[in-house]
Formats: structure tokens, C-alpha cells, sequence
């Protein structure tokens, strides 16, 4: 009983020194105007975010803010340019060997973390494996077994220590990484956050309090991050020791983070930000403003039927065609979202993989569109199904999360099939956004409104989505398509670099399957609306990996 | 009355204990898990449910938290929000904002309202009296994010009187706008009782005897109006208080503010058990220590009840 | 010492003819009240404005030809527009926007500049847009505009003004029923029963309502019951907190004191002594829960637990409005002005009612 009290007390004391705390820093003075007034004013990049940044470490970040930060102080062995190729980067050349199952990372000597040690290929040897690590607990360390690395998969299922994992550094400036199997993709997915290097002697003295505060992590990149206020803000400011430090032509970088984009955006014409993200009401204001630019995202929405739910108009094809094409993707994209995504007649979006061949884009590959709007097809369909069915009313429910966007699709999209089908009612379910995944992994749904965005430039993080167990949640299970998915991942006969044009055509071959096959069908892909300061240019963006990359960011 | 005290203070105690192993055993039926995402297989989100010890029964949890609040005043870490990061560090730098905001709310809310309200008691039926019950009804008719992104606009954008949403290096300033929205619901609530209570208060023996003796109007209400009109007042403001912090959240959001508000309701939709139930434990902590407060307040204000009242009796 | 007039008392005896006597008065005492709430004009008024709002929630939603759920995308976002009135200069389908002088390209048809300014050093203008004519709807007109899908604002306000009553009126009534019974028991029985019932109170209060709701939309089916539930469970903690401390302070006075010694059992005394003496508070308070609870309907709304959409109730409509208050404040404006006189109206009403029931206020 006395310690508890003394705990209350104690609780009591943390709330005034807290107080204290916040009062100290409204009397020191802002920086700015008792810096020496000869210097040039510094160039910020003052960034509006709508979220907090959840971690600044490179193997436990999962979301695209934490990923921005983390690829703006840290890099790894390759990277993309502005036009999305690979280029070198701590790593200044790469060989394969013949059978594509060894790989060997010649690095820059020239690269310094800002504590003045050296990047070597054993900060990639001990971040690799701290990512599998299991009492680390990356929650991205399946990457390292889609990426095809030795014994990922056994150390994944617990069957192997995680210092068995495929990497050796042979010496302080080459890496060797041995594959299980051949990943088509294996070197895109260096420029991911999880391939990222930690210096393992400078982890080790953080006491376990590595990527907690600024001081608690190491930067080899553009920038190194000077302040964390949590739930405020994030600056990060140039790297000096960075060895391409001359390219970088700002001082620094601001996330400040507004969860309200009607006040972020009064911000930004006040001046007080130069990049913010609108909502799609918002839109509509500044549609007109020089300011106003158009994202492209890589995120995909589409309704995800649930073949396991044992609803018999999902087993029907016309059922599902007439779904798939009833309803019009795009005044959902232009009216109803209003922020630049585009209708998508398609699963795997624009932009994100290139052909083998001639480097055009799936999109452009892939000869022709599905699942089209389209009233008088989709009636044609429903009346076929009905009779197919031998049924004139059908009811299904449509689960989706709460978010306001998603609301108003749900309306709309309940609105255009009821219209268009006769005799179909819709049940609009909403649910917060972990119950809804819930039932969808639960297999509890019939129509679920879902999205995935890709984690490697490559069609497969797409097509591996509708199998049984699949991420979709949606247990689709179509025995073509199936086969032709193992025969295109890893360790599939196709999944070879001697293959890679068949590899290519029989992934387009799986979007014809699947979509004319109405399997999902596909809404839109997302775009985002931002407002960037006329003042600001070469923000690059990426629909894959880092959303955006600000290291040749010019401002003025 | 010490004996009295620390009997509360005990019971306390249990209460915040009752209330922590409750919640440990509703968030076990919470859908998902803090990993919670579309790209995680379930056996990937088991090993992880392990390694951060939710495969755990709750009454287990329950029991290894409160012997570590207890012997180490460690709330454990977050699972999402600032992933590994110790709660208690997370918190002790978001709360200070939190409850300067409240209390400045509180304060401008009661004293706003109670010379609103003695305003509409004493010209009762007036145009005075009308105008604060139209204050008071826009007060709470108008939502909070309504008013706070009005302020905003037209005190922060529009006038340049204040920042438009906290600016860390100025908070002196930034406080204003946030705790006057805040304050609305307060003002509204305290004119609201103060009015009726004088109404009532004028109408009983011991004024009209007051006044009869020769006080001033200004003292019948100061010295014993007021008094009496204080303790419907002072009633709601425990609930008040507790309301001001989840309501703050409305308020921390729309002007940009580092508090705790926000971080509660960013915890329950992601599932950040460890930092729900903290917050949980600090927002009960306070309810019940100012409900204890409140109770201890009526027997000052209003000697009667201390004499056969919830009181020394209990 | 106080002086009374002797005639007006005279002294009774308790015996069953002279309860009757009582009973007699109490239908009279009704009159009384009723006497009284007519004299109150702000009470008038009140009843008056919360009729004709209640019969545009009845007829309202038949007075167009749209449905509350018609998707007409053709109509998006258009703002008000009444005939007659728009000769005014006042709901005739325009919207202001700000832009950058450079950037306005003013088309005379339909916009024209209402201000020239600047902010930042940026030359800005508004300028009037009249959507309709923009658009070519001539002959078209909705009330209250439209939201984003094309609906009517109209049909839906109305239509959402219902279920916002029927939030209301659940929430006074358990207001009355829990709140008041509980917070009367609390206070009256004092000592050991008001311990354990205020901690319950406190352990009620401690846990999150967004933990308890988010569990119910687990089991619950959404819709008007479990709005109930959902309000049953934690709405009425303020108000039981309001009575036990009114009853609290009340029932060391005299005249409870007098009414015991004269040998009421406690259920009279807390009847007919204590209940008529706190209604001003319970009013009050009333008044705090109602909007409260309007609010929190939609917010159970939005995690699936109200009504779901396309249904809307004025909380979910003022929720969704503000989402667009920069650029099509019409959305947000009727709702919220139909909450608030909606909400003075009650109070006016609830403020004469207190005083037509009020015991004291008799000799006047």
C-alpha cells in the first residue's frame, strides 16, 4: 500500500516536472534571430505530415513516414535515381555469378557514418542478421526469404540460427550474399530500408536504446537527424561526413506533423510549411493554385470477394463480371477522391515494373484493359447470372474500414450496383480499420474494399496476393493461375535470370487469368494531391520503397 | 480527517487496480493484434505476439504490469506508435501540454462562466439572461473541431493574433486558441448552474434575511449566493476534468498539439495495449483523485454536509 | 422574529382524509403549472420553434422528389439554392473562393470579383461562383445544396433530424431513469452504499469508451439498438454525479428533517421532498447530455456502430460537413444551425418548465 501511494505521488511529481519541463523551453530564445547575422539564411524543407513517426530504425520501420526519414539518413548498397533507375550507392559495383545464386558487393571507401567510422561490409553483415534476428523482432524479416537469401526461410520458421543467414562480409569493403534460390528482384530490393547498414560497435554501446532518440542512431547519408519532438516534429540536417555531402544543396529537413489537413493547409498558405498532403475536400480549394502537383501512388484498391465464404453467387463468373464492371472507377477516382488517383481496370498499377525486353512499363505491356465500366455489359452479365443462379433478388454485404474516403466509395459503390443491377441489395458494413482486417482474415466476409501497395518493383508482389492463405484475404484458388504463380516465384522454374522474358510474358498472362476471370475486382489506383511551394524542386518520388527521396531537393 | 484521507487514498488504489485488470481482460478481446498488418502472415504475427509476451494470459499481463509500475515505475514499451520506445518517457514528454491545456481551460471556462451566470441570475428574464443562455447553447451546440478550427482560422490565418497551430518555440502564445476552445463547454456548463443555483439561492430565507439585515446586493452574492451556487459547479468538475483530456484530443489535433489526447485514441485503433492502459491508468488517476478533492471541497464550502454527509461517516 | 399571517396555516393531522386532501391538490398543482408555462413567452416560443422543426423532420424528406440515399452525381457539391430568395442575393447557388489574382480567370456568365486583397504579399481576389448557372441548371434547385455524392442536403438533414431526436430523447431519458435513481441512491443512502456505488462509478469512468464501444461493434449489429447500449452504458455517470450532490447538500436541510419527523418513509421523502427541489440541476444537465449524446452518435456512426451510411442523423452530417467547411461550408452551416435552435429551443423550454414546476416559485 505505501509503495502504491508513493507511486501516485511519484506520478504526481512526473506531472509538475513535466510542466517544469515545457516551461524552460518557452524562454530560450529561437535560434534564427540570435545566429550570427552574416550567415545566410538556411534553406529548410518544411514538410506537413499527417502522421508521427513511428521509428527511425532501419529494420524495425514499416510505414512509408518512418521509411522517408530512415532512406534520408541512411543508405544501403544500391539506390534508385530520380528516374527510378538503380544506380550505385554505398556499394559502387555488384558481380553475379553464373548460376545467379552469389552475389558480391564491391564498396566505397570513401563512406563515413557521422561518427567518423567507416561503412563496411560487416555494418551490412550485423544489420542483415539483426534483421532476422528473432528477439529483435523485424516485422519486414520476410523480406530476406522473398529476396531469395540463404536460410532466410529456415531461420524465418525457427528451424536455423539467424547467424546462418546467406551474408559474409569477406573484408572491410566486400560483401558476399549467397541465395537459395534465384529472386528476380534481388537487387531492387537493396535499396530497401530493412537491407540497410548498422554499425554494430556503435549499436552496442546504445544499451538496447538504439533508434530511440537522435543521438541513439548513426547516419551514412545526406542528412543525420538532429531533433525528435514526439508527436511534433522531426528535423533532420546535411551530413557533413556524407560522401556525396556536396551534391546536397538544403540545410535541412522539417516533418512536422498535422493530423488535421484543414489547419496543415492554412499553414501552408501562411508560409509556415512548403509540402503538404490535401485530402480529396480539400482539393477542390487549390485545384486552380501554381502550388497545387499530383502524386502518383502505388497503391491499388479493389473489392476482395472471399471465395471461402461459401456464398454461392461468388462461385458464378457472370455474377462476378457483372460486379466487376457495374459500378463507374472513375468518378469514384475524379469526383469522389478528387486527389489524382486514376481508375484502375488493371491490378498491377502504372509505374511500378518495367519488361526485361525493351523497358516498357506492365501497363503498357499488357495490351488491354478488364473488368471496364461498363452498364449495359454489366447487365447483360447480371441477367445471365440470375438465371444461371435461378434467383431475381440477391443480397451481399460490403465490409470496409472507416476511413472517410472509404465511406463515401462504399455509398457510391452500394448506389451504382443497386442501380444498374436490378435486384441486388447491398449491405454497407463499416467497421474500424483492425476489425475489418480481422474478419478479413477470418475469412468473416462476402465484398471487402482492401488495397496493397508493392514492397518490390516487381509485378509478382501483386499476383502472389490471390492464392489461398494470400494476403488478399480473398482464398482465391483458380488452378491456372496457381500453377503459373509457382512456376514465377522463387524457386519456380520461370524465376531464373536466364528467364526473365518468359518470366515477364507469363506475368502478364496471370493478370488475363485472374481479371478476366473477375476474380477481385479493381477500383482505383491511389494518387496523392499535394501542395509543394512553387520555391521548392526535385522532390523524387517512388511508388515503391521510399515514397519520396529529398536528397536533390533544391529550394529557390 | 487524515484517517478519513488515507482510507480514500486506499480505496483509491484498488479502484485504479480493479480498472487496470478490467481493461487488461476487454483489450484481450480487441480483434487483431498491435501487428496488425495486411503484409504479416498469422505465424509471423505469432512469433511476434510471443517474442513481445501477448501470447501471455491476461491476468499474467496483469500481474507482471503492476510489479513493474510498482518496482520500476515501468510501463513497458509501445508496440506501434514509437516502436521499443518506454511509455513512460513517451508520456512524461507529452503530458505536461496536456494538463496545462486543460487547466487553463478549466480556469478561463469557470470564471467566465460563473460571471456569465451570476450576470443571468441576478438579471434574470433580461436580455442579459437570454444572451448567456444563447452563449451557453452555442457553447455546446456547436462542436468542439467546429469552433477550434473557426478560432484558427480567423485569430491564427486570418488576424495573425496567435500561431494557427502550436509552434513549439512560442507555447506561451500557441496555449491561448487551443484552451479557449477547450473552455467553451466548460463556460457554458458553469453559467448554466451558476444561474440556476442563484435563482434558487435568491429565493430562500437566509438571503432574503441577508438582505433584509442590509447587505449590499454584492455581498448577499459574494458572501453567500456564490458560496452555495459553488458546489453543483465544483461537482462536475471531475467529470469535467476527465472530459477536457479526451476532449482535448479534438483540440490537440486540430492545432497540432504533442499531448496525450490524441495518443489514446491513436493507441486503441492500433492496438498499442501497453500505452492504452498506461494513459488509462493516468486519466483514472486523476479522475479519482479530483473526485476525492471534490468530496473533501463540499464539506469547506458547505459545512452541513460535513457534519452528516458522504463525509465522516463513510 | 418573523412575522406570518396566522390565517393562511392551520393545523392538520396525518390520517388517510387528509391524504386525499393532498392528492386533490396535486391535480391542481398541475393546472398551476400549466398556468404558469403559458405566462413564460421564451417557453412559448421554444415549444413553437421545436414544432415546426419536428414537422419538417415529419414532411420535410416528402417535399422534394429526391430520396436521402439518391446518388445523383450529375449534382455534386452544389450550394443552396431557394427560388425567390436567391432574388435576395442569399442562397442562390453561388460559393466564394479565394484565389490568386494571376490565376482567376474570371468568366463573366457565371463569376464575378467580390474583393481584391492581399496576403503575404500575394495579390488575392474572391471570387462569386455561380455553380448553377455554370452548370446549366436553370430550373434546378436544392434547398440546402448538395454533398459530395449529389445527394440532396434537404431530404437527408430532415431525415437525419429524426434520428437525432430520437438520440436526444433517449438520452434525457436516461438521463432520467439511470442517472437520477442512481445518483439519488447514492446520495441519500450515504456511507457504505455511497462508497461502492461512487467507485463504480470511478471504474466506469476509467475505462476508455472507445475500448468498450470498438468491443461492442464486434458483437453488436449496427442500428439503433446498439446506439442504445452504447449510450446506456456510460451516459448517465454526469448526471448521477449532479444528483448525489444536490441530494447531498438538500438532505441536511430542515424541512427533510421535518418531513422525517413527521414520519414520510425515505421513498416520500425522496419523492415528494428532494425530487421537486433538484429538477432545475436535472434540466440543466439535461441540456449537456443531449448534444453530447448527438455527438457521440456520430462517432459511433463513423467505427460502424450507429447507423450505417448511407443514413445519416445531424451528428454524422455535422461530422461530414466539416470535412469540407473550407470549400463548401453550406454542408456544414444547415445542420449545425438546426442543432443549435434545436438546442435554445429545448432550453427555453426546459427554463420555463423548471420554473412552472419549481415549488418555491408558487406566491408569485
Amino acid at each position: 500500500m505505501r509503495k502504491l501511494l508513493g507511486l501516485l505521488l511519484s506520478l504526481a511529481l512526473v506531472f509538475s516536472l513535466a510542466a517544469c519541463k515545457s516551461d524552460e523551453s518557452t524562454d530560450t530564445p529561437t535560434g534564427n534571430e540570435t545566429g550570427e547575422p552574416v550567415e545566410q539564411e538556411p534553406k529548410v524543407l518544411r514538410i506537413a505530415t499527417d502522421v508521427e513517426v513511428p521509428s527511425i530504425d532501419a529494420q524495425i520501420a514499416t510505414d512509408g513516414l518512418s521509411f522517408e526519414i530512415v532512406g534520408a539518413t541512411i543508405e544501403g548498397l544500391l539506390q534508385y535515381d530520380a528516374n527510378g533507375k538503380l544506380v550505385p550507392s554505398i556499394a559502387k559495383s555488384y558481380e553475379v555469378s553464373e548460376d545467379g545464386l552469389i552475389y558480391t558487393f564491391y564498396l566505397r571507401e570513401d563512406a563515413k557514418w557521422d561518427n567518423g567510422t567507416t561503412v563496411t561490409a560487416h555494418d551490412f553483415e550485423f544489420a542483415w542478421k539483426r534483421g532476422m534476428n528473432p528477439d529483435v523482432g523485424s516485422e519486414y524479416s520476410w523480406i530476406f526469404f522473398v529476396a531469395g537469401v540463404k536460410n532466410a526461410r529456415a531461420i524465418y520458421d525457427g528451424e536455423a540460427d539467424y547467424q546462418t543467414l546467406g551474408i559474409e562480409a569477406v573484408s572491410d569493403y566486400e560483401l558476399v550474399v549467397t541465395l537459395d534460390n534465384e529472386a528476380p528482384f534481388f537487387v531492387q530490393l537493396m535499396t530497401f530500408n530493412t537491407f540497410f547498414p548498422i554499425n554494430e560497435e556503435f549499436y552496442n554501446a546504445q544499451d538496447g536504446q538504439y533508434g530511440m532518440r537522435p543521438e541513439n542512431v548513426l547516419a551514412n547519408g545526406p542528412f543525420k537527424i538532429t531533433k525528435w519532438q514526439e508527436g511534433y516534429g522531426l528535423t533532420v540536417e546535411k551530413n557533413e561526413t556524407y560522401y556525396d555531402a556536396d551534391s546536397v544543396q538544403i540545410d535541412s529537413v522539417e516533418w512536422r506533423v498535422f493530423k488535421d489537413a484543414q489547419t496543415a493547409a492554412l499553414e501552408f498558405e501562411a508560409g509556415s510549411v512548403d509540402v503538404v498532403k490535401l485530402n480529396s475536400e480539400l482539393v477542390d480549394r487549390y485545384k486552380d493554385d501554381e502550388a497545387f502537383t499530383n502524386d502518383p501512388g502505388g497503391y491499388v484498391w479493389y473489392v476482395a470477394p472471399n471465395y471461402a465464404s461459401g456464398m454461392p453467387e461468388l462461385e458464378n463468373l457472370n455474377f462476378r463480371m457483372a460486379l466487376g464492371m457495374g459500378f463507374d472507377k472513375s468518378y469514384i477516382a475524379n469526383s469522389v477522391l478528387n486527389d489524382g488517383s486514376v481508375a484502375a481496370n488493371y491490378i498491377v498499377p502504372t509505374g511500378l515494373a518495367a519488361s526485361p525486353v525493351d523497358g516498357t512499363d506492365y501497363r503498357e505491356a499488357q495490351t488491354r484493359d478488364f473488368l471496364n465500366y461498363d452498364v449495359t455489359e454489366a447487365q447483360k452479365h447480371w441477367e445471365l447470372a440470375k438465371q444461371e443462379l435461378g434467383k431475381s433478388e440477391i443480397e451481399i454485404e460490403l465490409l470496409f474500414d472507416d476511413a472517410e474516403s472509404v465511406k463515401r466509395m462504399a455509398e457510391f459503390m452500394k448506389s451504382e450496383w443497386e442501380t444498374n443491377l436490378e435486384g441486388l441489395t447491398v449491405i454497407l458494413k463499416t467497421q474500424p480499420k483492425k476489425n475489418r482486417l480481422q474478419l478479413m482474415r477470418e475469412d468473416k466476409f462476402q465484398l471487402g474494399i482492401t488495397r496493397w501497395g508493392p514492397d518490390y518493383a516487381d509485378p509478382q508482389t501483386y499476383l502472389e496476393l490471390f492464392k489461398p492463405g494470400g494476403s488478399s484475404s480473398t482464398d482465391y484458388a483458380n488452378p491456372v493461375y496457381l500453377e503459373m504463380l509457382e512456376k514465377i516465384s522463387g524457386g519456380g522454374e520461370l524465376a531464373s535470370s536466364t528467364k526473365t522474358v518468359e518470366r515477364w510474358d507469363m506475368m502478364l498472362e496471370m493478370e488475363q487469368v485472374l481479371l478476366d476471370d473477375a476474380g477481385v475486382f479493381p477500383i482505383y489506383q491511389s494518387g496523392y494531391a499535394m501542395l509543394i511551394s512553387p520555391e521548392v524542386s526535385g522532390i523524387e518520388v517512388h511508388s515503391v520503397g521510399l515514397p519520396h527521396v529529398y536528397k536533390n531537393v533544391k529550394i529557390g | 480527517m487524515t484517517k478519513y484521507i488515507l482510507k480514500r487514498l486506499g480505496m483509491a488504489a484498488l479502484t485504479l487496480l480493479v480498472i487496470l485488470f478490467i481493461l487488461f481482460l476487454l483489450l484481450e478481446f480487441m480483434p487483431g493484434s498491435p501487428f496488425n498488418d495486411e503484409k504479416l502472415s498469422p505465424d509471423q504475427i505469432a512469433n511476434l505476439n510471443a517474442l513481445y509476451g501477448l501470447d501471455k494470459s491476461p491476468v499474467i499481463r496483469f500481474l507482471i504490469f503492476v510489479k513493474n509500475v510498482v518496482l520500476h515505475q515501468d510501463f513497458g514499451i509501445s508496440f506501434v506508435i514509437k516502436k521499443n520506445a518506454a511509455i513512460s518517457d513517451m508520456i512524461s514528454s507529452r503530458i505536461g501540454i496536456t494538463i496545462k491545456i486543460g487547466l487553463q481551460a478549466i480556469l478561463i471556462g469557470t470564471v467566465t462562466g460563473i460571471v456569465l451566470g451570476v450576470i443571468a441570475g441576478i438579471k434574470r428574464n433580461t436580455i442579459f439572461d437570454t444572451l448567456t443562455t444563447i452563449i451557453a447553447v452555442l457553447g455546446v451546440s456547436i462542436p468542439s473541431y467546429v469552433f477550434a478550427l473557426g478560432l484558427s482560422y480567423y485569430f491564427g490565418y486570418k488576424m495573425r493574433l496567435f500561431p494557427i497551430t502550436f509552434d513549439i518555440d512560442d507555447t506561451v502564445r500557441s496555449m491561448v486558441l487551443p484552451s479557449i476552445a477547450l473552455s467553451m463547454f466548460v463556460i457554458a456548463q458553469t453559467a448554466r448552474f451558476m444561474r440556476m443555483e442563484l435563482i434558487d439561492i435568491f429565493k430562500s430565507d437566509y438571503i432574503q434575511l441577508a438582505e433584509s439585515k442590509g447587505l449590499s446586493n454584492l455581498k448577499v452574492i459574494i458572501r453567500h449566493a456564490l458560496r452555495n451556487a459553488m458546489i453543483p459547479v465544483i461537482t462536475v468538475l471531475g467529470p469535467l476534468l476527465v472530459g477536457l483530456m479526451t476532449g482535448s484530443l479534438v483540440v490537440e489535433k486540430i492545432f497540432g498539439i504533442p499531448g496525450i489526447g490524441s495518443l489514446l485514441i491513436q493507441a486503441i485503433q492500433v492496438n498499442d495495449f501497453n500505452v492504452v492502459i498506461a494513459i488509462a491508468f493516468i486519466y483514472s488517476f486523476l479522475y479519482i483523485f479530483v473526485n476525492l478533492l471534490v468530496d473533501l471541497l463540499y464539506g469547506i464550502i458547505d459545512p452541513r454536509i460535513r457534519v452528516q454527509g458522504g463525509g465522516t461517516n463513510a | 422574529m418573523l412575522n406570518y399571517d396566522k390565517s393562511r396555516f392551520e393545523r392538520i393531522f396525518r390520517d388517510s382524509s387528509n391524504e386525499r386532501e393532498i392528492l386533490v391538490h396535486n391535480a391542481s398543482f398541475f393546472q398551476d403549472t400549466l398556468k404558469r408555462f403559458k405566462k413564460n413567452k421564451g417557453a412559448v416560443v421554444g415549444l413553437i420553434v421545436i414544432t415546426i422543426v419536428l414537422f419538417f423532420s415529419l414532411i420535410g424528406p416528402f417535399m422534394n422528389s429526391y430520396k436521402y440515399d439518391q446518388v445523383m452525381t450529375e449534382y455534386e457539391k452544389l450550394p443552396p439554392r431557394i427560388p425567390i430568395v436567391e432574388k435576395l442575393g442569399i442562397l442562390d447557388g453561388t460559393i466564394v473562393e479565394t484565389k490568386t489574382k494571376a490565376r482567376a480567370k474570371i468568366n463573366p456568365d457565371y463569376e464575378r470579383i467580390v474583393k481584391e486583397y492581399v496576403v503575404n504579399g500575394k495579390e488575392m481576389v474572391d471570387v462569386e461562383r455561380n455553380i448553377y448557372k455554370e452548370k446549366g441548371f436553370d430550373d434546378v434547385y436544392f434547398w440546402f445544396g448538395t454533398d459530395t455524392l449529389g445527394r440532396d442536403q434537404w431530404t437527408r438533414v430532415w431525415t437525419g433530424t429524426r434520428v437525432s431526436f430520437y438520440i436526444a430523447f433517449l438520452a434525457v431519458l436516461i438521463d432520467m431513469v439511470i442517472g437520477i435513481t442512481y445518483g439519488m441512491i447514492s446520495g441519500y443512502k450515504g456511507g457504505r452504499t455511497d462508497t461502492i456505488m461512487q467507485r463504480v462509478v470511478e471504474i466506469i469512468v476509467g475505462i476508455p469508451r472507445l475500448v468498450i464501444v470498438t468491443l461492442l461493434v464486434l458483437v453488436l449489429n449496427p442500428g439503433l439498438m446498439s446506439i442504445t447500449l452504447a449510450l446506456i452504458l456510460t451516459g448517465w455517470i454526469g448526471m448521477s454525479r449532479v444528483v448525489r450532490s444536490q441530494v447531498l447538500k438538500l438532505k441536511s436541510f430542515e424541512f427533510i428533517l421535518a418531513s422525517r419527523t413527521l414520519g414520510s418513509s425515505d421513498s416520500q421523502i425522496i419523492i415528494k421532498d428532494i425530487l421537486p427541489n433538484i429538477f432545475g440541476q436535472v434540466l440543466v444537465m439535461s441540456m449537456f447530455s443531449v448534444p453530447s449524446a448527438i455527438f457521440y452518435e456520430s462517432f459511433l456512426a463513423f467505427i460502424g456502430l450507429g447507423l450505417q451510411p448511407p443514413m445519416a442523423s445531424l451528428g454524422v452530417l455535422i461530422s461530414d460537413g466539416y470535412k469540407s467547411i473550407m470549400v463548401y461550408p453550406h454542408m456544414l452551416l444547415f445542420p449545425v444551425v438546426i442543432l443549435a435552435l434545436l438546442m435554445l429551443t429545448f432550453n427555453l423550454l426546459a427554463d420555463g418548465l423548471r420554473d412552472a414546476l419549481d415549488p418555491k416559485m408558487k406566491e408569485e
